[in-house]
This record gives structure tokens, sequence and C-alpha cells, in this order.
């Protein structure tokens, strides 16, 4: 039989790959966190119409959902220092765009990208709210922040989190195109190692499984979280 | 004391009040009556600024709102001297009988959470829920909801009540329940209005009725002048309409 396919590859790379598995864990983490952050901001930019955030809101989501994911981290890796150059030049700034570390380009870009197609979905959990339980707390003499923080909040994700972790999915596997800017994530890992040993196919056998593996425990988080969260009793009325 | 002055709300070509003038004195249950559309509940929906007038004033204890010049802070002061009981109850979902009452005085009036729970117990147990407090809303039936609403109110120690329509969304056989509830509420010695289509009970318990017609106020009395000497042609002819829909024997 000719060595084709060579399970024993696999269990090399295993631990090889997982050894950067936090800087996908990290990427992961930290845009979805920032992501849904600025998501939950557009969406009250958005439900509020505030001038000029409104329209950069409104230009940046149709630019996102406009241009391919690795476009937009080409445009992050190359544009960012040429926009902190700019800003050096007319601010006067001395910034060294040097000690940036690539990651941030990564991150921010994946945030941008997270808020732009998560702030719909906020915007739509937010208007799913019935009114009455907003002017209940109103009428209770709470200022807005305490009204958002204490009631729409808390009901939104409840109405948002499938979608949520449909998005963190996503973003999980989209994580394996930060090698565009440098940043030697899983895919990266791997690649490095199939092109020493020839062995592409093992590689992404591997790489496979474990995405794999993180989707069907995001999954599970997910439909735990959804779980907790549900309201005894059951229906809204 | 209570004060209305010169109070105006539209909706775009509607006026739904109109100039309206009004004073409540304390422990004054004043109950308003009249047909669909005559500003009842708007006027209700202003005494908190869930709605913004155009125009005039209120003033509940020491505090004044503005229409024409106020902050978002003034009304915030405006709403915690008041508290309104919703036609729909408007309870919290995601929190249980108890943390629904609880919410208030934890959140707006700061009080250490042992206190507010006790408060929030009392109250509930007030409105005979004793024994519902871990339930959720979605547990619990429209008149208990609706009585849970009422003991939220009530933990707040509102100077001012507000009922806007509390039995309208109720099965008929759950609407006495939360009318005794009503009743215990006013015989405590509250301040309130309230809106409702429940005309022999808001006859029995208010101590003043005011008519609303067009925005503004064309009875102003007892209940026996109101009900029994009606003064205008328009609130005479409500009444011969209540009869024959309800008829002259309708009691709760």
């Amino acid at each position: 039989m000719p060595d084709l396919f060579n399970v024993s590859y696999i269990k090399e790379y295993f631990p090889q790959i997982m050894s950067n598995f936090p800087i996908t864990m990290e990427i992961t983490i930290c845009s979805f966190i920032l992501g849904v952050s600025l998501a939950l901001a557009f969406a009250l930019i958005k439900m509020k119409k505030i001038p000029v955030l409104y329209q950069i809101e409104i230009f940046l989501v149709s630019l996102i959902r406009g241009t391919p994911m690795v476009i937009q981290l080409y445009l992050s890796f190359y544009g960012i220092p040429i926009l902190i150059k700019y800003l050096n030049y007319f601010l006067e700034w001395d910034f060294d765009i040097y000690d940036i570390p690539a990651m941030v380009y990564v991150i921010a870009c994946f945030t941008i990208n997270e808020a732009a197609y998560n702030s719909e979905v906020i915007r739509a959990a937010f208007g799913s709210i019935d009114k009455s339980q907003r002017e209940a707390a109103k009428s209770l003499g709470m200022n807005g922040w305490q009204v958002l923080v204490r009631v729409i909040i808390p009901e939104a994700f409840t109405v948002a989190l499938p979608t949520l972790v449909n998005s963190l999915i996503s973003l999980m596997k989209s994580t394996s195109l930060a090698f565009t800017c440098e940043v030697i994530d899983i895919t990266a890992k791997g690649k490095i190692l199939a092109g020493r040993s020839y062995r592409y196919f093992e590689a992404y056998v591997t790489l496979a499984l474990i995405y794999w593996v993180c989707t069907i425990v995001i999954e599970r988080g997910g439909h735990w979280l959804e779980e907790k969260w549900k309201i005894p009793g059951g229906s809204h009325t | 004391m209570i004060e209305i002055k010169n109070l105006s709300k539209r909706f775009g070509q509607n006026v739904v009040l109109d100039h309206l003038n009004l004073t409540i004195q304390k422990g004054d249950v004043l109950g308003v009556i009249g047909s669909s559309g005559t500003g009842k509940s708007t006027l209700l929906r202003c005494m908190n600024y869930l709605e913004k007038p155009e125009e005039g004033s209120i003033t509940v204890g020491d505090v004044t709102v503005d229409a024409r010049h106020h902050s978002s802070r003034d009304c915030i002061r405006l709403r915690q001297k008041t508290a309104m009981v919703f036609q729909n109850f408007g309870l919290f979902h995601r929190k249980t009988a108890l943390e629904n009452v609880m919410e208030g005085l934890v959140i707006v009036r700061k009080l250490p959470k042992e206190e507010a729970a006790g408060i929030a117990r009392e109250e509930l147990a007030k409105v005979g829920l004793a024994d519902r407090m871990d339930y959720y809303p979605s547990q619990l039936s429209g008149g208990q909801q609706q009585r849970v609403a009422i003991a939220r109110a009530l933990a707040m120690q509102p100077e001012l009540l507000l009922f806007d329509e509390p039995t309208s969304a109720l099965d008929p056989e759950l609407v006495g329940e939360v009318l005794e509830t009503i009743k215990k509420a006013v015989d405590e010695g509250n301040t309130m209005i309230i809106v409702s289509h429940e005309m022999e009970f808001i006859r029995r318990i208010s101590n003043r009725i005011i008519m609303l017609d067009g925005g503004a106020v064309i009875e102003d009395g007892t209940p026996e002048q109101v009900f029994n000497h009606p003064t205008s042609n328009r609130a005479k002819e409500f009444f011969r309409r209540m009869m024959i829909s309800q008829g002259a024997e309708y009691y709760i």
C-alpha cells in the first residue's frame, strides 16, 4: 500500500498545532467581546439616529458587508499604519508603527466585522422587546441607563443569543485567515508544519478536526446558556 | 397637592388634551371616565411623562415639570413621585414576583437588598400573593400579575398612584380580585387617579369623578353629582348609552 495518508502525522501535528491554539482563542474571544460591545453601540446609534455617528456607521456596515474578509484584513494590516503615519505627520505625534503587534490589526478587523454583522441582530432584538416592560421601568423612575441595563439588555440578549452563537462560530472559523496579517494562528502553524514535510493533507485534516470540535463546544455552550436563561413557565405573554 | 395646568397634547393633527386644568388634593381618589379616545389614558401617561405634552405644567408635591423647558432629570423626579399600574401589567418577564416588586426599591430608591425584600414581601402579602413570591409572571394568572403590579406600585410609596384601565385586559372572572386590591389601596388613604370602564366600581370608590371629552373636563364633581345629575348633554348621552349596553343593574 502506498503511503498516501498517514495517521501518525496527525498525531505528530496535533500537539504542535495546539501550541498556537491560544492565538486563535485570543483573536476569537477578544474580537467577539469587543465586536458585540461595539455592535451594541452601533445598534444604539442606529436607533437614536445620532447625527454623524449614524452616517459613519451606515458607511462602515455597508463597506464591511460589501467586501471579502481577506481584503478587509489586508486593508486593516496596510491601512492602519498608513493612517497612523498621516496622524503622526499632521498632529506631530511620534508614534512608532513598528511597535504595534500584528495581532492588533487582526483583532481590529475582526471586531469591526463582528460589530457590523451583529449590530442588526441586536437592533432587531431590541425591537422585539415589548414596550410595556420599558414603560414600567421608566414609570418606576429609572433613568435611561438603568432601563437599558436592568431591563432591555438582559431581555435583548436572550432573544439574540442563538444568532450571536452562530456568529461566534463563524468568527472562530474566520480566524483561519489571520495568517494574512502575519499572525501565526493554528492554520498558519499547520501550513508551516506541512510545508516542512509536504504532508499537507494530514495537516489540514488535523486543522479540520480542531475547528470542528471547537464548533461543537461553542454550540453546546450556547445551548446551555439558552437553557439557563430560559424563563421558568415558558412562553412570553 | 397635585396640580395640572394648561396641559395640551396632540398626536399629529389630533388634539388629545386641550389646555386641561386639574387640582387634586391629598387623599383624593379621582375617577376618570369618558368615551374611548377622549384622552383619559393620555392624561395619565402625561402625568408621569411617558407621553410628553406640548404645553402645560404638572406639579406633584415639590416637583414641577413644565412641558416647554424640562430636563430628563425632572421627568425622572416626577416619575419617582408617581407610580403607574398598566392595562397590560408591565411586569418584568425575567424576574419573579418578589424581584419585580424589589426592582424599583433597589435600583431607584437604593435600599439595601434585605430591606427591599422585606418591603416587597409585605406588599405582596397585602395583595394576597404571599405564596406566589417566587413565581415568574408567566406562571401567574392575569389577575395575579396585575396584583403584583399593584404591589410594585405601592411599594414605591408614591405620592400619586395612576391606574390606567387596570382591569381591561383581564378575563371577567379575574376582575374582582384586582378591584378588591385597588379598594384596599384606597382604604389605606393613597392619592390616586383611576381610569376605568368599571363604572359601578369607580362610582363606589372615588370621591371625585371627572369626565373627559375632546381633551377637556366636561363634568367634575362627586360621583353622585356626575352620575346622577350630569350637566352637559355629552355626559347625559354617555350615560344613556352605558345604560343600554350594560343595563342599569350592573354590579361587580
